[in-house]
């Protein structure tokens, strides 16, 4: 039968092109939905990572470590960007007249830190200075107060550390700061409205070794069980180039946890590595889940909704096909030669219309992304997104083949009369479910715009919260577009007949 | 009904096939031609369906195209072909195979009369050289008188002629 397929494929391409479409349509919607659902999922970790303010937090498990040798060791991980020192503690502040004396969170930070973080703003220069945030600033004593006086907490022996005020700083977006920085609610922010933060030089200088005399042994930061801000701890601040995470969230994730035991690694006993970034990650892999399964259930059926299109385009080619099966058994070939020529020319028409579909699903996920698709994309991911698309148009030649060699063939020698020339048309044409699918689609997206069901609501912040019959659009539109696509192919087809007297 | 001494009803599948095959030509009114293959080529094809080697299939393809005076157009697709060659195709892909019978279904239903007389009376030569039997269905008289026995299908009822002399030569 190969002899057979070869002349086919060879002397009627019109018939290989008709059955190949049948197999393009459902390859494309899929590919293009997958790989529109993969360049999603790769920008993911992107956003997660993006109001990441600290990656990761060395903490010392004593307040007798020395970072500094344990900075620079970090410094020479790959995929580490940056290492700022951070000392935090709560003191007591104290106005020059007296007159205030107040509890507050002492930060303690290098005077480029403030530099490289846009969130802390406000901040005036603070080389030798100490930066009163608002909450300190109203408090009695402080509004115009040149110096603070900065001494422990407790029975400590008065400390008494004179340092001058170089200004103000805006601390609210700081969460990091303020977010308890191990245990098991590592994360959550604890409520300081006082704070007041100093060069580490000053800090390193002044203050530290009163409260390594004060702070004896472990820091709080090794309780697992701790649930509030330690009362003093030193670190460091990762901060880990963002290109370097896989751009799959569910893989940055796990590379995040990785990295976060590579730095542990590098001082062993003398830092706890508190992953800031694994939280925002672990969401982002729950989100891009979701994301899939939303996308591929707006995309399966406008995938299923093709693919039976498809198939009804190519029922064209079923009279020849259906004549030619009945010509070669009338001639004495069995059933398993006339399956194998089907399955033959079937093979031939999911080859080319698998590459032809790809290609579009490729173009079209290119141009709405503004890259090349496959940009960012594991290669392996890359095959499997392929090859799922590609067996959608598989399974599609196998139903279209299951109806071809189910019937039994009619023996006869003069064509029926085909439905388009006895001017039969589907009852989905006569009711033109394309145009109102469309309209259908449209006018919900409509609603929703003019109703503002697709704008954020300052409650809803980063996300969006659709109602249900909203997804509705899609799927009717996916029809509308599937069903104008068929009606056109069919017109082109009709009129071609027409010109030339012969059926496909 | 049995043809070479089997009942075909009683065959299935594969058995049914090759007796097919083996025992029985078709021609029938219209395009009864694979469109995407050429002369040469849809003569061959019950050979092929049967597995006869390919220099046996060339010689005896040669030798179909010689009796049906078609050698000269082998290489050309049947919508190249009058419909008296395409006739001409189909009585040689017929009979290529040695069939014990041949069932010829109006199989001048679409030609003019004076190429339907050509056609059938290149059918009935050829089935006499392959000794083979024709069973014929025409509405025309003309076509009908070639036959050694006739049956007249008339308001449902068979009308039979007395069957011919044996002995008498020169009819398929």
């Amino acid at each position: 039968m190969r002899w057979l397929a070869a002349r086919t494929l060879w002397r009627a391409p019109r018939r290989l092109a008709l059955a190949a479409l049948a197999v393009t349509f459902p390859v494309a919607v899929l590919g293009a939905t997958l790989l529109f659902i993969e360049q999603s999922v790769q920008a993911m970790t992107a956003v997660a990572l993006e109001r990441q303010q600290v990656d990761m937090r060395a903490l010392a498990t004593t307040l007798t470590a020395d970072l500094s040798p344990v900075a620079r060791n970090i410094r020479t991980v790959p995929g580490v960007h940056r290492v700022e020192r951070f000392g935090s503690a709560d003191v007591i502040v104290t106005s020059p007249d007296r007159r205030g004396r107040v509890t507050v969170r002492l930060f303690a930070v290098d005077p480029e830190y403030l530099q490289s973080h846009p969130w802390l703003a406000g901040a005036s220069a603070l080389g030798g200075h100490a930066l009163l945030n608002a909450a300190v600033r109203a408090a009695p004593g402080f509004g115009s107060a040149d110096r603070v006086r900065i001494d422990l907490p407790g029975d400590s022996k008065p400390l008494g550390v004179s340092v001058p005020v170089g200004g103000s700083i805006d601390l609210r977006r700081a969460t990091t700061w303020f977010a308890i920085p191990a245990g098991e609610v590592q994360g959550d922010v604890a409520v300081v409205p006082r704070a007041v933060v100093v060069d580490y030089a000053v800090f390193q200088r002044s203050i530290l070794p009163a409260l390594r005399a004060t702070f004896t042994g472990n820091t709080a930061v090794a309780n697992p069980g701790l649930t509030d801000l330690p009362p003093a701890s030193v670190e460091l601040h990762v901060a880990i180039d963002h290109s370097a995470y896989p751009s799959d969230p569910g893989r940055a994730a796990k590379w995040s946890v990785a990295m976060q035991r590579v730095l542990e690694r590098r001082a062993p006993g003398t830092i706890i590595v508190a992953d800031n970034a694994a939280e925002p990650l672990a969401e982002a892999s729950a989100d891009a889940t979701n994301a899939k399964v939303l996308f591929l259930l707006l995309g399966i059926p406008g995938a299923l909704v093709v693919a039976a299109l498809g198939v009804s385009a190519a029922a064209a080619l079923e009279e020849a096909n259906q004549r030619e099966n009945a010509l070669l058994r009338l001639r004495g070939a069995t059933d398993t030669q006339v399956a194998r020529l089907a399955l033959l020319q079937g093979a031939a028409a999911w080859l080319a219309g698998s590459l032809v579909g790809l290609c579009i699903a490729v173009a079209v996920v290119s141009l709405a992304v503004g890259h090349p698709a496959w940009r960012g994309v594991p290669p392996g991911q890359l095959a499997f997104t392929l090859l799922l698309a590609a067996a959608a148009g598989l399974l599609t030649t196998g139903v279209r083949l299951a109806f071809l060699l189910r019937r039994r063939p009619r023996v006869q020698a003069e064509p029926a009369a085909r439905p388009s020339a006895s001017g039969w048309v589907p009852r989905w044409r006569r009711a033109r479910l394309d145009v109102v699918a469309l309209a259908v689609g449209v006018l919900i997206l409509a609603v929703n715009v003019w109703a503002g069901g697709l704008r954020q609501t300052p409650i809803e912040s980063a996300t969006l919260a659709l109602s249900f019959y909203v997804l509705l659009a899609p799927v009717a539109l996916w029809l509308g577009v599937g069903l104008l696509a068929v009606r056109g192919l069919l017109v082109l087809l009709a009129s071609r007949t027409t010109r030339s007297g012969h059926g496909p | 009904m049995r043809v070479a001494g089997v009942d075909w009803q009683t065959l299935g599948g594969r058995e049914e096939a090759r007796f097919r095959r083996r025992n029985c030509g078709f021609v029938a009114q219209g395009m009864t031609a694979l469109p995407q293959a050429t002369a040469a080529e849809n003569i061959e094809v019950p050979l092929l369906l049967d597995g006869v080697a390919a220099e046996e299939r060339r010689s005896r393809v040669t030798a179909a195209l010689e009796e049906v005076e078609l050698t000269a157009h082998a290489a050309k697709l049947p919508e190249q072909l009058s419909g008296g060659q395409v006739q001409r195709v189909a009585i040689a892909r017929a009979l290529v195979a040695g069939p014990t019978v041949v069932l010829a279904d109006e199989p001048t239903g679409n030609l003019d009369s004076e190429t339907a007389q050509v056609v059938v009376a290149l059918l009935l030569q050829a089935a006499h050289e392959h000794q083979s039997a024709v069973v014929l269905v025409t509405h025309d008289p003309q076509v009908a008188r070639h036959a050694d026995r006739i049956v007249r299908l008339r308001s449902g009822r068979l009308d039979l002629d007395p069957v011919p002399d044996p002995a008498q030569p020169g009819r398929a």
